[in-house]
């Protein structure tokens, strides 16, 4: 019997140490996975790495391009503008043109059957209040231009009151906004800040399908900041960046903005 | 250029200098009287006697200052084409004048209205010219000025007492103005080269502003009379120059370029304040403004197309330029700002080169036109009426006009026989002539104060 414990006292002595090597083994086959692992981990890590930079570069390129695109695509706008204006005021002319043909008799204006036919005399202005004839009344394109040329060397009180005149006696012509918006540079170029914001204000509420509506709000916006209303003023910037983005005058209001 | 002064600088210098003097003219101490009259331009065209000047010593030296004042005034008044001239053939029916007592009843007599008398005297090489003018239906005198400074050149004194007798007038003279240009007269075949040079407004007295051996093309004056912004090429690509040229100094890329980034055509404002140029820095060629010193740039276009040539209005509110956004080059008008922009020609297929009139009286942009194929001319647009009126037919190539400060002249370049050259007009397109500025190419000219 005590032979048989120390057989088995033996046998377990040298067992322990086989089973530690054992371990030892599997540990460091656990490692050497492990380790495996790491690198791979690393290899794809860097992977990523160089896949993250060439979608970076890509996304930076594409913006480049986005960029370009719309900044093409502002000055197109900007041009195309332009020339929408040239058209629409020389259809406006020619208009103007025909109704002062009209108005002298030259070309029959279109009748309606049954209307009837009155005379005109001369080319005086009826006083309604007086009944007597007063002067002319210069042509439309006359005014207006008359008025601008009074406007472009300093006499802006003649300007003035050479756009309302136009406005008074042709309120609806393709210029009769325009001649709102020169008001308000009139009044800004005497320096009366104040009032050309109002003028502006006007052509806003009066026009709000003028054409002149992204200038005029930059305008007014500059007329805010000569009278030190700058928080005002950005409001008028970033209106006309959100409402008119492509306009030539979002271009000016965004570097109002970023000065 | 060198910071010293050189020797075009010190007599530009030297010149002011004696402007200065004279342009203090003082009223005549001995028979002062308060101008009571205005000349005034409309209806009867005033008729003027504009006899000898009176040497007060009989030394030759005097007397030709007096033969030359005679003649310049002369010039200078009938430059202006106010007024009519009693003719020579009368003048010399008058009996002898006696300065200090004219008999008006002889001058009633040939017909003049108006009477002129200038008297000059040289005491240690300085000229005193003495200049009354006389209404002679009543014998009021209007105007009595008294003038002193060098004897070297009696031609600026006339000039003075032209400008003064334009006081009386609604037009500001401009006799003592000049008017500077490009040319290529000191060019060599081993260099060509183009400089700077000013002359007075009636092509006498020309100095070289610019002594680089460079390209210097496209004068502006500053308001001041003190400065020209230019383009230069001395360091290759094309970049704004300012020379004060009475300092004898130059500042280099004004606008400060960067890179290979262009700069071309600058034109002050009418306060000084500013300098609108083209600049293709954005990557096209699109109208800038910057301070006079250059901070403070400001894109004011940003079309593809290419806009050039700046002008500014009389008020510097707005800033027409030269643009090919819509195909050929036209003329557009803008806010000083970048905002408002309008189309202002559509006559001619290429129209370039614009110059505001300053003048209050007219409102109207004077151009580069190509009305039909072949040169170019100059024509006028009024402002108020829209009507293009052509300067210039059948002269040769002409362009570049600028405007006399009154805004009653014209200025341009015109090719005749292969030769460019200074030529004026009155801005009605008469009286053209070809200024003797000198010989070589003379172009791109710019009227300054």
């Amino acid at each position: 019997m005590r032979r048989i414990a120390l057989f088995a006292l033996f046998v377990m002595a040298t067992a322990l140490p086989a089973r530690a090597d054992k371990d030892c083994q599997r540990m460091q086959v656990q490692v050497t996975a492990l380790q495996g692992q790491i690198a791979d981990m690393q290899r794809r890590s860097a992977d990523s790495l160089t896949e993250l930079q060439r979608l970076t570069a890509l996304i930076a390129e594409q913006n480049a391009l986005l960029q370009r695109a719309l900044d093409d695509g502002r000055q197109q706008d900007e041009a195309i503008l332009t020339s929408m204006r040239d058209l629409g005021d020389r259809v406006s002319r020619v208009i103007e043109q025909l109704d002062a043909l009209r108005i002298a008799g030259n070309v029959a204006a279109p009748v309606a059957p049954g209307t009837a036919l009155t005379e005109t005399e001369g080319e005086g202005v009826i006083d309604p209040a007086t009944g007597e004839v007063g002067a002319p009344v210069p042509a439309p394109r006359e005014l207006y231009s008359q008025a601008y040329a009074d406007f472009a060397r300093g006499n802006y009180d003649l300007a003035i009151q050479g756009f309302t005149e136009y406005m008074t006696h042709y309120p609806d012509t393709d210029f009769t906004d325009n001649a709102q918006y020169w008001i308000g540079e009139c009044l800004y170029g005497k320096k009366q800040y104040a009032e050309a914001v109002e003028a502006w204000n006007t052509l806003f509420r009066v026009y709000p399908s003028s054409d002149k509506l992204p200038d005029g709000r930059v305008k007014k916006g500059m007329a805010l900041e000569r009278l030190g209303r700058r928080s005002q003023a950005l409001v008028e910037y970033r209106y006309v960046v959100d409402r008119y983005p492509t306009s030539p005058a979002a271009r000016i209001a965004r570097e109002r903005l970023n000065p | 250029m060198p910071s010293s002064a050189p020797p075009t600088a010190r007599a530009l210098l030297a010149l002011l200098v004696l402007a200065v003097a004279v342009a203090g003219g003082s009223p005549l101490g001995s028979a002062p009287q308060e101008p009571v009259e205005q000349i005034v331009i409309g209806g009867v065209t005033p008729r003027f006697a504009v006899p000898e000047c009176v040497p007060r010593t009989p030394d030759e030296r005097t007397q030709q200052a007096c033969r030359t004042i005679t003649q310049v005034l002369r010039n200078d008044l009938r430059f202006e084409r106010l007024f009519q001239f009693v003719p020579d053939s009368l003048l010399a029916a008058v009996p002898p004048l006696d300065p200090d007592n004219p008999v008006f009843e002889d001058w009633q007599g040939i017909g003049a209205r108006i009477l002129v008398i200038t008297r000059a005297s040289i005491a240690n090489d300085e000229l005193t010219v003495e200049a009354r003018v006389y209404f002679v239906d009543s014998g009021q005198t209007m105007l009595a000025r008294r003038y002193s400074g060098p004897a070297h050149n009696p031609r600026i004194f006339a000039h003075q007492a032209s400008d003064d007798i334009m006081t009386l007038t609604q037009y500001k003279g401009v006799a003592r103005t000049r008017i500077a240009f490009t040319s290529d007269r000191d060019s060599t075949a081993e260099k060509q080269s183009k400089e700077l040079y000013i002359v007075d407004y009636d092509g006498f007295n020309p100095r070289r502003v610019t002594v680089n051996g460079s390209v210097n093309i496209l004068p502006a004056w500053s308001p001041d009379g003190q400065s020209l912004a230019y383009v230069s090429y001395r360091r290759v690509t094309p970049l704004v120059f300012l020379a004060r040229i009475f300092e004898g100094k130059s500042v280099p890329n004004v606008t400060a370029e960067r890179g290979n980034s262009q700069a071309f055509a600058p034109a002050f404002s009418p306060d000084g304040q500013k300098i609108a140029y083209a600049s293709n820095r954005s990557g096209n060629m699109d109208i800038w403004v910057a301070n006079a010193d250059g901070s403070g740039t400001q894109q004011l276009t940003t079309t593809r197309a290419a806009d050039t040539a700046p002008c500014w209005s009389p008020t510097g509110q707005e800033i027409a330029f030269t643009s090919s956004r819509t195909g050929t080059p036209q003329l557009y008008i803008m806010s000083n700002d970048g905002l408002n922009v309008r189309r202002l020609t559509r006559v001619g297929n290429y129209n370039d080169a614009c110059a505001w009139s300053p003048a209050r009286q007219f409102s109207e942009v004077a151009y580069t036109s190509r009305l039909q194929s072949g040169g170019f001319d100059i024509a006028v647009i009024d402002l108020a009426t829209r009507q293009v009126r052509q300067i210039t037919r059948g002269r040769g190539s002409c362009e570049y006009p600028t405007w006399a400060p009154n805004g009653r002249h014209l200025a341009f370049s015109c090719e005749q026989r292969e030769t460019w050259a200074i030529t004026i007009a009155d801005r009605e397109g008469l009286s053209l002539k070809r200024l003797a500025t000198g010989p070589g190419n003379n172009v791109q000219p710019d009227w300054g104060p």
